[in-house]
């Protein structure tokens, strides 16, 4: 998405970027949570334990919350029993971050922004984030501060079940095993100062000619952005607002009159709520952004927390231009207002209304094996007060500050009670200490995760687990997904559409495109052009093979995942030769089963529905198929049925997947037929995915047994990949195949190996291969007589109507290409027929030599024999239709 | 420094929706039941829009052609294979001489192409859907009825890369008797495999043989056709009895069944042909059954004179499809006013929702109707009414009592009122008192994920009602719980697939509505037109003189042979 100052804008969607099946940790801070929103969608998307979950939420909001889900406790279910939620109140202020972390794998991921946990905040809403992610210095140094703020604020609660539950987020959070760079942190909490004071640290002395706004709630009379005027010094201050902007416009417009500052006002529109806060600051060629949670209020802004709010921010610095352009929301257009116009803000107090004076305040209570409550109070209990959840009440224990039922109650909503039932204090969800142990244990995810073919056994192996990986994160065969539209899921009425199919194959494609694990496409497939950094699912997937490297090698480049290979890891029991840890002989029982599995995989890849799902997708499993078996190679030369797969196993399975996606150059693979751009496909492939694949073609062809017959076979395959630059002999590729093989490969060896298997030539053996393939009774290269102006001639036999029938032009093609030459002359051994062919020329055919004329085409152009040869065509349609009855 | 249009770190990005608003097709989950488990169980192997015949013998021709021709076994080759001859066979169906009108897949897009173009006519492809019309309505019918071994089915250790038909007789009959029917043809001959546009006499030559209204004609591709829908199929276990159906939810106090496996093998076979051969006897009693669907809701809810205990069994089946779908349009009635006043109601408070007893007040304030009923009238004194025809509603001539069953329906359809909804509920529940034939039992007890049955609706109405209720308990009772606790449920599993279709919503202590399509939504489709098109094409049926439908011989004997 582009704007009006040219400036690509990327958007974000935290829904899918955060909430993934495979997270392990998922760690919120908050204003407010929409607790059923949470519960019921959230939290599933979140997947299976293990999991740590947390939710940190301003305590006076979720008071309100909790008192008003008394009518419908069927939606806490989850509350304090899979998750944790805790509230929290530092002094006087608000607490009002916003920040969502999650763990997956070996990968953090950070969002800063100005969303609450709410269906506006993180998805619907016109809302800013800024997104982080370990493994790079920006990210790490931002992760950083953020668990050194929140261990502060977990201080600050005083909770022991919420720390226990931090040190264990610590135990998952990324732990880098190289020692690498971590950048200056950008992200700022106002726990030791206030906002602006560190923003005008940043921004020092500079003359600064533009400050621009943008934020939902002000001070009543603007005093704080006003302070922040008198500290800046602007030429210019640009104010963004909505109608719904409050604060009092006419007080504003005065305190900023003195400042000496030109002031400019834009509205949004179209007009609708704008919860983002942005603040940006212009001087010179340097521009600094600040965005996250702080509004333009003295809370918010110039007090520390405590006695203002709890606030987080992250300050970048970035180009004047960008900085401008950011103020701007997509789909949104800004129009100039007069600054009279904003003496019709005003200013909106609901939110400061002041909450029901209670006597006591509950911070927390747990379930006992019993089925009593233990409850912990802020102040010393008075005797007399009794616990209640929606039905009943139950006297208390009081010791102190904690006290205990006398009996068993059901909760889980819970608050204290006078005797005649006046509620004495705020709502808590009482915890239930078992549940949540056991969501933080590490446990099998579904057991129903795995392909059809496989035994739970089956997943205790690499090839098993890499099955269950790709099962479960990519779609590796649409036909599992698919829904069939002839079920019937149409109404009574729309039965009548007969004929409207476009309704059918609209629901498949909706459907599929909806699939989950469409989102791993953009994992794998995103990275920058000239990026060479490993995609997140690969790194998954060795992960599940128990490959666990450093990804980054001591000068701080990434590994590719060769490279990663050649590395023996340190924690892998499966790698061959090791004496300790699985034993592979017992993995060798999966040896059919994967097979047919990945026979199935391969075979899905021509599904045309697969794009649906994510127009590069092919690419993408691909990807991980040749991920697997460059993993699987060094293991298949060991002796015995001590293999997953073997050497064979992994020539036909590779065959299987780059032959429908290079194809034979006739036209008739994936890359030939996808709407992608050359370019694109070009960088994507570049790197780590060329490596593989020249690496897996050098294995196919590798010197040994049956030497010739592979080559024959992988000519076409082989030389569509040269066609398309898909070849890469560099250092690495040479290093893990010595390691495969066990015997020296130099690199330019590895190049020249595949070269000359392009111009390999064995007539015999290439025909019996061409015939079988094409299900030809017999073929041989015949031989020319003199001055004949072809090059090439077929004698077949098998074929009866050669102008109706598929298979020629198939093996006109096919001809082409082994002998790179042009014209053919095709002879019918057995039925007399005769046909030549060559570009320019037009096509002959004899339907019996001996009998009748040579019947003439017009003259064929070039590629036309090919493009029938793709679209499995026959050579009638060079013709004319008299000549093509049988 | 990062130039100008780069997002490096540390920059905000705005943030964009991932969840799309949507109105929903199964608000309240009852649709659900009639598409995923009472039809399937009922007519399995027949899908609503299999509806022609001829397209078995037609695709099982062009997998035998497609692999005979020793064409690339991969998907996407097959694909474009089926989806250009589907092209081919649509435009002679179109141009069939027999002036027949049937409708062939990818119609809409050959009448488009059509008009734009005189004959010879350029090639293309039926539908943009992968495998096209096979893809969509019969490949899934073709595998279960045995005849087509789909991509994936396992040939000795290795899966099959592409669908192939079964090397089975009954398999090799339906493309043999249809490639003999089109054989002759200069389309088979010369132009199938071309891509030269096709003349219109080609088309029609083909048609006048090929065409979907042709079955008739070649009666051993008609009687392949039939053996291959209602004949064993060779890799079934050998038929077993029908299980026995279950008791009725509320005699067993347990939930109601819905989760058993559909019928398969020898069992479904025998399903289909007691199901179509039901569908005959209606025919004698009820010729519009095979034009009219009201006419088809209210002959299975009426069905007399049964042939055996099969028979018997069998309607009762259909009868509690029928009482089920009389539940839903009722219980819409109250669905599609509840939300309707809701969102009135919100906006009438500045957009802030409703408190639970605010929402209670609103359900119990639906009695205006029509038909107006009083909200403190005891629901036990409406039942009475409606048994002594005292009430009834608009539309309806005369009383309840004498009203069929559908024509009730429809009144509540057109009323889309709580009070009709109300009374057709408690109209039905008077209907079935008592009510514990084993075939109602056995369809009448089918719950979907997300609602119960109807007959444990209608027991747990009888519970309701001894509590003697006033009419606004009552809707609020069925609101309550057939609606909200149903909706938000249902709408929550949605958003797992980032749809938003939420009519309202519980948020922060308030129910807030929501302006996303407060109409009704329709019954599920019950295979009247499948039934219908189906039994025509292989002659079990025929119009008269008067263009009335007639059982003709062979449907007089498929009966016989089903029921005795």
């Amino acid at each position: 998405m582009s704007d009006e100052y040219g400036t690509i804008r990327p958007v974000i969607k935290p829904i899918l970027d955060l909430f993934r099946s495979d997270c392990v940790a998922f760690w919120a801070t908050t204003y407010n949570v929409d607790l059923a929103f949470f519960n019921e969608y959230l939290l599933r998307r979140l997947g299976d334990p293990p999991l740590n979950a947390v939710v940190l939420a301003d305590q006076r909001r979720l008071d309100r919350s909790l008192e008003a889900a008394t009518d419908r406790q069927d939606l806490l279910a989850p509350v304090n029993s899979r998750w944790l939620l805790r509230s929290v109140q530092l002094g006087a202020g608000r607490f009002h971050p916003k920040s969502y972390l999650t763990v997956n794998g070996r990968t953090a991921k950070l969002i800063v922004g100005s969303g609450n946990l709410s269906t506006n905040g993180i998805d619907a809403g016109r809302e800013t984030f800024v997104a982080f992610q370990s493994g790079t210095p920006d990210g790490d140094a931002a992760i950083l501060t953020w668990r050194a703020w929140v261990r502060r604020l977990v201080g600050t609660v005083d909770d022991t079940r919420l720390a226990e539950r931090f040190a264990d987020l610590e135990t998952r959070l990324p732990q880098s095993t190289v020692p690498h760079v971590i950048g200056d942190t950008m992200l700022f909490h106002n726990l030791d100062a206030p906002i602006g004071k560190q923003l005008f640290d940043m921004v020092g002395s500079a003359d600064v000619d533009e400050l621009i706004v943008a934020a939902p709630f002000y001070d009543e009379h603007g005093e704080a952005l006003g302070a922040l005027v008198d500290r800046l010094r602007p030429n210019t201050v640009r104010l963004y607002t909505t109608s719904s902007t409050s604060v009092d416009g006419s007080a504003l417009v005065s305190r900023l009159d003195g400042s000496g500052a030109q002031v400019e006002a834009f509205a949004y529109v179209p007009d609708g709520f704008t919860h983002a806060k942005l603040v940006g600051v212009i001087a010179g060629e340097r521009a600094w952004i600040m965005s996250g949670s702080a509004n333009l209020s003295h809370a918010a802004l110039t007090a520390r927390a405590g006695p203002g709010n709890v606030e987080l921010v992250v300050v970048a610095q970035h180009d004047p231009r960008s900085v401008r352009a950011v103020f701007v929301p997509p789909d949104v257009r800004v129009e100039a207002r007069p600054l009279a116009s904003l003496a019709s803000l005003n200013y909106d107090s609901a939110d400061a209304a002041a909450d029901p004076e209670r006597p006591h305040r509950l911070l927390r209570g747990a379930f006992l094996h019993d089925g009593r409550i233990q409850i912990t109070a802020k102040n010393v209990l008075a005797v007399s007060v009794l616990l209640a959840d929606h039905g009943n009440s139950q006297p208390l224990s009081v010791e102190g500050e904690t006290a205990t039922t006398a009996g068993p109650l059901a909760g889980p909503l819970v608050h204290l009670v006078d005797a005649d039932g006046t509620t004495l204090s705020n709502c808590i969800v009482v915890d239930d200490p078992a549940g949540l142990a056991r969501v933080l244990q590490s446990g099998a995810r579904s057991e129903n995760g795995r392909p059809s073919e496989l035994t739970m056994a089956d997943l205790n192996t690499p090839l098993g687990r890499a099955l269950e990986y790709m099962h479960n994160n990519m779609v590796m065969d649409v036909a599992e997904r698919a829904p069939t539209a002839g079920t019937g899921a149409l109404g009574a009425d729309e039965t009548t559409i007969a004929g409207d199919d476009s309704l059918w194959a609209r629901l498949e494609r909706e459907t599929l495109a909806r699939d989950p694990r469409a989102g791993s496409y953009a994992r794998l497939l995103s990275r920058a052009q000239g990026t060479l950094a490993l995609a997140e699912p690969i790194i998954e997937l060795l992960d599940a093979m128990r490959h666990r490297v450093p990804l980054i090698d001591s000068t701080g480049n990434t590994r590719t995942t060769l490279q990663l290979l050649v590395i023996k890891p340190n924690d892998d029991p499966d790698a061959p030769g090791t004496g300790g840890g699985h034993q592979w002989s017992e993995t060798a029982r999966i040896r059919v089963r994967g097979r047919n599995v990945i026979r199935r995989y391969a075979a899905a890849q021509t599904d045309p529905r697969l794009v649906w799902i994510d127009p590069l997708a092919p690419l993408g499993n691909l990807d991980m198929a040749a991920t697997v078996f460059v993993k699987m190679w060094p293991h298949a030369f060991v002796v015995g049925p001590t293999v997953e797969l073997t050497a064979d196993d992994l020539d036909d399975l590779w065959g299987r997947w780059i032959r429908p996606f290079v194809g034979t150059g006739n036209g008739d693979g994936w890359l030939d037929r996808t709407d992608v751009p050359t370019e694109r496909l070009t960088a994507l492939m570049a790197g780590d995915f060329v490596e593989k694949v020249t690496a897996l073609c050098w294995l196919a062809i590798r010197p040994g047994k049956d030497h010739r017959e592979r080559i024959v076979a992988w000519q076409p395959a082989l030389r569509a990949l040269y066609d398309r630059g898909l070849f890469d002999d560099n250092e690495t590729v040479a290093e893990y195949l010595c390691m495969v093989t066990g015997r020296v490969v130099p690199a330019k060896q590895v190049g020249t190996d595949l070269l000359a298997s392009l111009s390999f030539i064995d007539d015999e053996l290439w025909c019996q291969q061409i015939a079988a393939q094409l299900g030809v009774g017999h073929l041989e290269l015949g031989v020319l007589s003199a001055g004949q102006s072809v090059s090439v001639r077929l004698d077949i036999r098998g074929i009866d109507d050669p102008l109706n029938d598929p298979r020629l032009p198939q093996l006109v093609v096919a001809t082409r290409q082994y002998r790179r030459t042009d014209p053919v002359a095709l002879y019918a051994a057995d039925h007399g027929w005769r046909v030549v062919l060559a570009t320019g020329e037009p096509a002959a055919y004899l339907a019996r030599f001996g009998h009748g004329e040579v019947v003439d085409s017009l003259p064929v152009m070039a590629g036309v024999i090919e493009r029938i040869a793709a679209a499995n065509g026959v050579l009638g349609d060079l013709f004319p239709a008299a000549v093509r009855v049988a | 420094m990062p130039a100008a249009g780069e997002m490096s770190s540390g920059f905000p990005r705005w943030l964009a929706p991932s969840i799309d608003v949507k109105e929903g097709r199964d608000p309240l989950g009852l649709q659900t039941t009639t598409q995923d488990r009472l039809t399937p169980r009922l007519l399995p192997g027949i899908l609503e829009l299999s509806r022609q015949a001829r397209y078995l013998s037609f695709h099982s021709f062009l997998l035998d052609r497609y692999r005979s021709l020793g064409m690339p076994a991969e998907g996407t080759s097959l694909s474009t294979f089926i989806k250009r001859r589907e092209w081919e066979y649509g435009l002679a169906v179109l141009k069939c001489p027999h002036n027949c009108k049937t409708i062939p897949v990818g119609a809409n897009a050959l009448r488009a192409m059509m008009a734009k173009h005189e004959p010879p006519y350029p090639r293309g492809e039926s539908v943009e859907s992968p495998f096209g019309g096979y893809g969509l309505y019969y490949r899934s019918p073709m595998a279960e009825l045995g005849i087509v071994a789909r991509t994936g089915t396992m040939l000795g250790d290795a899966p099959i890369p592409v669908d192939v038909l079964y090397d089975t007789d009954r398999a090799r009959a339906l493309a043999n008797t249809f490639r003999t029917a089109v054989s002759g043809t200069q389309y088979v001959k010369t132009w199938m495999l071309t891509s030269d546009p096709i003349p219109l006499d080609v088309l029609v030559e083909y048609a006048r043989v090929g065409c979907l209204c042709q079955l008739s004609a070649h009666p051993a591709e008609r009687d392949a056709v039939h053996e291959a829908l209602f004949g064993e199929n060779p890799f079934d276990v050998p038929a077993a009895q029908i299980a026995e159906p279950p008791l009725l939810t509320s005699q067993l106090g347990g939930d109601a069944v819905g989760d058993e496996p559909l019928p398969s093998g020898g069992v479904a076979v025998t399903q289909r042909r007691r199901s179509v051969a039901h569908f005959l006897t209606l025919i004698e009693s009820t010729p519009a059954v095979v034009d009219d669907v009201s006419a088809f809701r209210e002959a299975l809810w009426s069905s007399t004179g049964f042939r055996s205990g099969e028979h018997e069994h069998v309607s009762g089946e259909w009868a509690g499809l029928i009482g089920k779908d009389v539940w839903q349009d009722a219980l819409c009635s109250m669905w599609a006013e509840f939300c309707a006043a809701g969102l009135s109601a919100t906006r009438a408070n500045g957009g802030v929702g409703l408190t639970l007893d605010e929402t209670k007040a609103l359900a119990q304030s639906l009695v205006a109707g029509p038909p107006l009923l009083s909200s403190s009238m005891a629901t036990t004194e409406l039942v009475a009414a409606i048994a002594a025809g005292t009430i009834s509603l608009p539309g309806i001539e005369g009383s309840l009592v004498s009203a069929s069953l559908d024509a009730v329906r429809s009144a509540t359809v057109s009323a889309n009122t709580a009070t009709s909804g109300l009374i057709t509920i408690l109209d039905l529940h008077r209907r079935t008192l008592g009510r514990a034939d084993a075939g109602w039992v056995s369809t009448a007890s089918v719950r979907s994920a997300w609602q119960p049955s109807v007959a444990e609706v209608l027991a747990r109405t009888t519970v309701h009602l001894a509590e003697e209720p006033t009419v606004a308990d009552s809707l609020w009772w069925f609101i309550q719980r057939f609606v909200i606790a149903v909706h938000e449920r249902i709408a929550y599993s949605k958003l797992q697939q980032r749809e938003h279709t939420f009519r309202f919503r519980w948020e922060e202590g308030r129910f807030q509505f929501y302006n996303n399509g407060v109409g009704r939504f329709p019954l599920a489709a019950i295979r009247d037109e499948p039934l219908s098109s189906i039994t025509w094409n292989l002659d079990l049926w025929a119009r008269g003189p008067d263009g009335r439908a007639e059982l003709t011989e062979r449907g007089r004997a498929f009966i016989t042979e089903t029921f005795g």
